[in-house]
């Protein structure tokens, strides 16, 4: 899952974004709405985290400018600006949630999983398929009665593909959405974590989850 | 409020105008009573003497009038003698007091009394009273012969009750009339007090500012009692809402580095760190409680000032020496590679708080560092013009835009909205404040792109 931070508190910032790696999700930390701007229109994100006073453009100038773009992608305002006035004119711009400063961390991670659920139309943080299931919030993988260890970024790349199982992903939207710009560990990655997660996974089953579809990428679903 | 105001004032001329009326109507009573019996007794000498006018001796009869045989002649009584005129009976009677003309029940009734020349009688009767007026006649015959005039005391209550039915009739209209319109008058004079309480009433139930009383035209005491409350209130309202943003800010502003602390704290707990991570952290920390601090120290300087609660203690002082010093102090921390000259008259007496104007120069000056361009230029001037003293800090950075120029002492306000570029926010408006206090005005002026000229001059 790939997460937008835009605060200009760079220390905020900094924390927020590693909290958000530490969960395995990538984070991509900008500082000015512009700035936010540029980084919305030039990658897909699962969620952004917005901070409502921004030098340059404020949250919500830029949740109107992103919106009108016709991008939905879930908003999570963050702001020390607690007026129910403000609340209001935040949800009503589009924002999928607001976050009052100060805030717990464990929280905002909990409200970042809620947006993504609702955008993805689960009900819960637990996705199944065949007889895996997945706890995006505790981090447990479930296969057959048995847990499986993941890595952050196993898991990360599972998470992603059972919120669009069904879905042919390709190579470069996996990439996309696991690592963030300042990735650079080559183009194969994808297929390297595709190995460990099919190994950890399908191997000792019978029906295989994973599917490569040649020339297109990969695809979680049961059966061929 | 046992009685309202208009009720009391309702009251007490009502009672006032009842008391007038009651005392009027005695007086006019009392000389009415006197004219009117002046009046009776006037018709009554007149008419008597009228009539005794109408009574002659004469030897034969005449056709002018009634002829009474007597003493061998006859009394001719013309047919000017009117028996009743203005409710007086007039009568002749003989010298053995027998009535011999005018013929009535009241004038045969009184014959037995004696006649009295020169004064009127008042003789009671099982009739009622009566006052009698007796001229004795003289002349050729006429000897021994006197004419009575009778009046009863009822033609004299009979004007007099006319007056009194007529007063109770009139005046307890004047009464209710003056009472109801007073009542009236009262109640549109006091009305405005109404509109007040009302509106002092909705303000203390709603706990907004926002409402006026808003009378209608008028200028009258109380119309402009009226707009000065209202102008106060608009006086209120803004101190309320400057005060409220205040306090909204400064939340605002501390909820930031409170925020980044307890995700610094929250991390550092949660997570398996290393040592530098944890010593990232606490260096954070540090600097963000270093910043609340600023924020803190900062609001509370500015809310003194403000206020003037701190004891201001204005002196002597030579302002030449302390503007070169403070720059120095800020040329030697020197940030960012920039360069400060300082030209400054030697010798510039002021009456000022050193430690306040100490504040407001160093305030400039590192406000300059801060926006000015790395490694560029700060020009410091002070100069003498007369009274005015005159301080000039010119800086070669970002400069403001001209729609953000009027904001920029406004408390935390920042040109540039980065918090953490710029320190509280806070340091132009105690300027300000500063400037305000030793009767000066800080003025600036800004080109974006070629930096600001801020000059302080008091």
């Amino acid at each position: 899952m790939r997460v937008l931070v835009a605060e200009d508190e760079r220390d905020l910032n900094n924390i927020v974004c590693k909290k958000l790696t530490a969960e395995g999700y990538s984070a991509d930390a900008c500082y000015d709405g512009k700035e936010a701007l540029e980084y919305i229109e030039a990658a897909e994100y699962d969620v952004i985290i917005l901070d409502v006073m921004m030098p340059e453009m404020d949250g919500f100038e830029l949740i109107k400018t992103v919106r009108s773009c016709g991008i939905s992608t879930p908003v999570i305002f963050l702001t020390a600006r607690d007026s129910v006035e403000d609340r209001i004119a935040g949800l009503d711009l589009g924002a999928s949630d607001y976050v009052i400063k100060p805030f717990s961390l464990a929280e905002l991670m909990a409200r970042v999983r809620a947006v993504v659920r609702k955008s993805s139309g689960n009900a819960t943080n637990i996705y199944e398929i065949a007889d895996m299931t997945v706890d995006t919030a505790t981090k447990k993988v479930v296969r057959g009665g048995k847990e499986i260890d993941l890595s952050a970024k196993e898991f990360a790349l599972l998470e992603f593909m059972i919120r669009n199982k069904g879905v042919v992903l390709s190579r470069e939207k996996i990439e996309n959405n696991i690592w963030n710009f300042d990735y650079e560990g080559g183009t194969n990655a994808v297929d390297v974590y595709i190995r460990y997660l099919r190994r950890k996974i399908d191997e000792g089953f019978d029906t295989k989850l994973i599917h490569t579809v040649r020339g297109s990428g990969y695809v979680l679903r049961e059966g061929k | 409020m046992a009685l309202k105001v208009r009720t009391k004032i309702t009251l007490w001329y009502s009672v006032i105008l009842v008391l007038i009326m009651a005392v009027l109507f005695l007086v006019t009573m009392y000389i009415s009573d006197s004219v009117i019996l002046n009046n009776v007794m006037d018709a009554l000498i007149e008419t008597v003497a009228e009539n005794s006018g109408a009574v002659t001796y004469r030897l034969q009869s005449s056709d002018d009038g009634v002829s009474i045989a007597y003493n061998g002649a006859y009394i001719v009584i013309d047919d000017d003698f009117r028996s009743l005129y203005r409710g007086v009976y007039t009568a002749l009677y003989n010298s053995s007091g027998n009535l011999i003309y005018g013929e009535d029940f009241i004038s045969a009734q009184l014959e037995t009394i004696e006649p009295v020349t020169g004064r009127v009688q008042t003789v009671q009767t099982s009739s009622g009273t009566y006052y009698i007026f007796d001229n004795i006649l003289t002349g050729t015959g006429l000897d021994g012969l006197w004419v009575r005039g009778i009046v009863s005391e009822s033609q004299k209550n009979d004007s007099l009750s006319f007056i009194v039915r007529l007063s109770i009739l009139v005046m307890p209209w004047i009464v209710l009339l003056a009472v109801a319109g007073g009542y009236f008058i009262a109640g549109r004079m006091l009305d405005p007090i109404n509109k007040i309480r009302e509106t002092a009433d909705e303000i203390s139930s709603e706990g907004t500012l926002s409402r006026r009383i808003n009378l209608e035209s008028g200028n009258d005491e109380l119309h402009l009692l009226a707009d000065t409350f209202d102008m106060m209130l608009d006086k209120l309202e803004k101190m309320f809402e400057s005060e409220k943003q205040f306090t909204s800010d400064a939340s605002h502003e501390l909820r930031t580095p409170v925020a980044v602390i307890m995700a610094q704290c929250e991390y550092a707990l949660g997570e398996s760190c290393s040592r530098e991570e944890y010593m990232e952290t606490l260096e954070t920390i540090q600097r963000q409680g270093k910043k609340m601090s600023d924020i803190i120290s900062d609001m509370l300087e500015f809310t003194r000032i403000e206020q003037k609660t701190t004891d201001v203690s204005m002196a002597d002082l030579d302002f030449s020496k302390l503007v070169a010093e403070t720059c120095d102090e800020m040329a030697a921390i020197g940030e960012r590679g920039i360069t400060l000259t300082a030209d400054i008259e030697p010798g510039i007496a002021a009456v000022g708080n050193a430690g306040l104007l100490n504040r407001l120069v160093s305030n400039l000056v590192s406000n300059a560092y801060k926006y000015g361009r790395e490694g560029g230029h700060i020009d410091v001037k002070l100069r003498r013009d007369g009274e005015k003293i005159s301080l000039t800090v010119a800086d070669d950075g970002v400069g403001i835009s001209a729609d953000k120029l009027d904001k920029i002492f406004n408390r935390f306000y920042r040109a540039d909205a980065s918090r953490s570029r710029a320190g509280t926010g806070l340091g132009l408006a105690i300027a300000r404040e500063i400037a305000h206090l030793h009767g000066g005005e800080i003025t600036v002026s800004s080109a974006e792109g070629e930096g600001s000229i801020f000059i302080f001059e008091f």
